[in-house]
């Protein structure tokens, strides 16, 4: 099988070599693992850094935020004919390691994308982000929940790994800035099975989040709105 | 009907119409060098022609404003600018919004055509 790690980085010099590391000490079996930084217009090293460790690298000359970096993963990944697609931040929030946990359910065909959850397992003690952040991914998990008549626990994972069916619907349809509560919308419109799977994430390895506060009450009412208009827009 | 009491002199009747021929002229201009497409000109020279209409037939529009209720015209002079420049804001936000898809997907078209040639190489 053909596994692409898609690898969103915009300015991530300080973790970007630590998690493209992390990545290629995992070995699953039977499976071609190939890596693909898409360095989203970074002012910094990141680009540099990630080639010299010989992983796929697609520049882009326009930054188009996390949203249209993605994209560009899935676009790549239909082309090429990959069979999976994993979505891992550049930031070193997701660990590599639960890559197994996301691969497992996608290889047995158990759902069409499998979602890394910080919330579904209650004893969970790694880090789980900050207060105020946790009620509005509360507040969006139960949103979804109800549109999509599914448990969502955690709305705003960007660690996932997709099938074919999954790459091509996103290489034509993904959301642009703040993505990831959306795709649920458009997933479950498109009938393809979500599963969430328990997985711990770290804090920033380095540099610092795109999101600060006044970001977060514009990226909730952004959000909300985009969830209704998805879930009342059809296909 | 009350008397309708036209306020527009003949002076500001010209300037009115100066301003409004001047626009259509450099309407034409930037068409012909190229730099406005026919397409967003139609717009602006409409409204220079509204304005050139409005200037030498005052009462016309006064007396549409009447029949509307607005108690003095530049009243509705006011209302229905703004409503027009909204809407054109509007249309100027949708066009925006177009052009920021089209730039998307050429970035991601072209940072993968350069991924695959650097891949050949």
């Amino acid at each position: 099988m053909k596994i692409l790690i898609i690898v969103p980085a915009y300015n991530e010099e300080a973790s970007i070599e630590y998690v493209i590391k992390q990545i290629k000490n995992q070995k699953i079996e039977n499976c071609q693992i190939d890596i693909a930084v898409i360095n989203d217009c970074s002012q910094d090293k990141t680009s540099e850094i990630a080639k010299a460790h010989n992983v796929i690298v697609i520049d882009l000359i326009n930054n188009l935020g996390i949203g249209g970096a993605v994209q560009t993963g899935y676009i790549y990944a239909f082309e090429n004919n990959y069979d999976i697609a994993v979505q891992i931040d550049g930031d070193g929030q997701h660990n590599p390691e639960y890559l197994k946990s996301l691969l497992d359910p996608i290889i047995s065909n158990n759902c069409d994308i499998a979602i890394g959850s910080r919330f579904i397992n209650k004893n969970n003690p790694a880090y789980r982000s900050s207060f105020l952040r946790r009620i509005g991914i509360k507040i969006l998990a139960n949103v979804l929940s109800l549109l999509t008549s599914q448990k969502i626990t955690d709305a705003t994972s960007g660690f996932r790994a997709a099938n074919k069916k999954v790459i091509r619907l996103f290489a034509e349809n993904y959301p642009d800035d703040y993505p990831e509560p959306e795709t649920f919308v458009i997933l479950y419109k498109n009938n393809l099975k979500i599963l969430e799977v328990s997985v711990k994430m770290n804090e920033r390895y380095g540099g610092k989040s795109s999101i600060n506060a006044i970001d977060s009450i514009y990226y909730m009412i952004k959000v909300l709105i985009a969830i209704f208009i998805d879930f009342f827009k059809g296909k | 009907m009350e008397q309708l009491t036209p306020i527009i002199t003949p002076k500001f009747k010209i300037l009115a119409i100066v301003i409004a021929l001047a626009t259509i002229s450099y309407i034409i201009f930037k068409i012909r060098q190229g730099r406005l497409h026919i397409k967003h000109s139609l717009l602006w020279l409409a409204v220079s022609c509204v304005m050139i209409v409005l200037a030498t037939y005052p009462k016309f529009f006064f007396y549409i404003s009447q029949q509307l209720g607005f108690i003095l015209p530049i009243n509705a002079l006011t209302f229905f600018s703004i409503i027009f420049l909204l809407i054109i804001i509007f249309n100027l936000t949708l066009t925006i919004s177009n052009l920021q898809n089209k730039i998307k997907k050429l970035t991601q078209e072209l940072a993968i055509l350069k991924t695959k040639i650097n891949n050949q190489k």
